[in-house]
C-alpha cells in the first residue's frame, strides 16, 4: 500500500480553535517542535507516535478519537 | 569505550582524497596508456605472464634452490600499434570501473555532507561499486588472457605462455562485502522513508 493512501483526517485545528489555543502554545506545553505540529495540523503527517499522541490529547483534554478520524 | 564519530572534517578529506585518485587514475590509468597506444609515450613494453615447461634455476645455494617456474616477463622490443593496444588494453579496461566507482563514491560522500546518507540513489551506487569490483577483476583476467594469447600468437614463445585465466578471488570477496554494505543502505533507505513525516 503507498504511503500516503489513507484516510486519516487529523482534527487538531479544530480543537485548537474550540479550546482557543494556538499551535505555538501547544507545542510550548507538549515540547513538540510547531513545525511538526504543523504538519499533523495539515495532514501532511505519515504516523504519530504514542507518546505525541498521549501529550496532545492530555494538553487538550481530548481523546485519540477526537483527534484522529477516518473519512468515507 | 571505543566511540567512532564520522566528523565534516573526514568528509572533506574523503572528498579531497577521492579527487585526488580520481586524478591520478585519469593520468595513469588513461592518458599515459593512451599516449603509449598512440605512440606519443615511450613506456616499458612489457608484462607479467604465465608460463609452462620453462623452469629456471636462479640460485641453489645451501640446499635450497631459487628458480622461476610459474611466470616471466614478456618484453615486445619495438611494438607496433596492434601490440601497443594488447598491451594497454587491459589497463585502460581497468581504469574504466576504477574512474566510475571513484565518481560513485564521491557522490555517496557528497551525500554524507549534506548529512544525507540514506539518500534514496546510494544503495544503488554502492551496489553498482560491488558490481563494477566484480566485473572488472573479471575482466580484467580474462582481457589479460587474451591480449597475453594474442601477443605470443603465431611466434615460438605461443607453446610457452599457455592461455590462462588468473582469478583472484579477493576481489570477489570484497564485491560480496560492498554489496552487503549496499544492502543495509537500502535497509537505511526505507527505515528513513519510514520516519519521514513521523511527528
Amino acid at each position: 500500500m503507498p504511503d500516503d493512501d489513507h484516510r486519516i483526517q487529523v482534527n487538531l485545528g479544530r480543537l485548537l480553535a474550540e479550546r482557543n489555543m494556538t499551535l505555538a502554545e501547544l507545542a510550548r506545553r507538549i515540547d513538540v517542535t510547531v513545525v511538526n505540529l504543523s504538519v499533523l495540523k495539515n495532514g501532511r503527517a505519515k504516523a504519530i507516535r504514542f507518546s505525541t499522541l498521549t501529550a496532545i490529547c492530555d494538553a487538550l483534554g481530548c481523546q485519540p478519537g477526537d483527534l484522529l478520524e477516518v473519512t468515507r | 569505550m571505543l566511540t567512532s564519530r564520522w566528523t565534516r572534517g573526514d568528509t572533506n578529506l574523503l572528498t579531497v582524497l577521492l579527487g585526488l585518485a580520481f586524478a591520478v587514475e585519469a593520468v595513469i590509468g588513461v592518458l599515459i596508456p593512451a599516449l603509449h597506444v598512440v605512440g606519443l609515450f615511450t613506456a616499458q613494453s612489457s608484462r607479467d605472464v604465465g608460463v609452462s615447461g620453462l623452469e629456471t634455476a636462479l640460485a641453489e645455494a645451501g640446499g635450497l634452490k631459487l628458480s622461476a617456474a610459474e611466470s616471466a616477463t614478456l618484453t615486445v622490443a619495438d611494438p607496433d600499434l596492434g601490440q601497443r593496444i594488447l598491451l594497454d588494453l587491459p589497463g585502460l579496461f581497468d581504469a574504466v570501473p576504477i574512474l566510475l566507482g571513484i565518481y560513485w563514491l564521491f557522490l555517496v560522500a557528497r551525500t554524507l555532507r549534506a548529512g544525507d546518507p540514506f539518500a534514496p540513489r546510494n544503495p544503488r551506487r554502492v551496489f553498482g561499486i560491488a558490481v563494477l569490483i566484480a566485473v572488472g577483476s573479471l575482466g580484467d583476467s580474462v582481457l589479460t588472457a587474451f591480449t597475453n594469447h594474442l601477443l605470443v600468437a603465431g611466434t615460438p614463445l605461443e607453446d610457452h605462455v599457455p592461455f590462462a585465466l588468473q582469478i583472484s578471488f579477493l576481489p570477489l570477496g570484497i564485491a560480496a562485502v560492498v554489496a552487503a554494505l549496499a544492502e543495509a543502505f537500502r535497509v537505511g533507505v526505507r527505515l528513513r522513508a519510514d520516519t519521514e513525516g513521523l511527528v
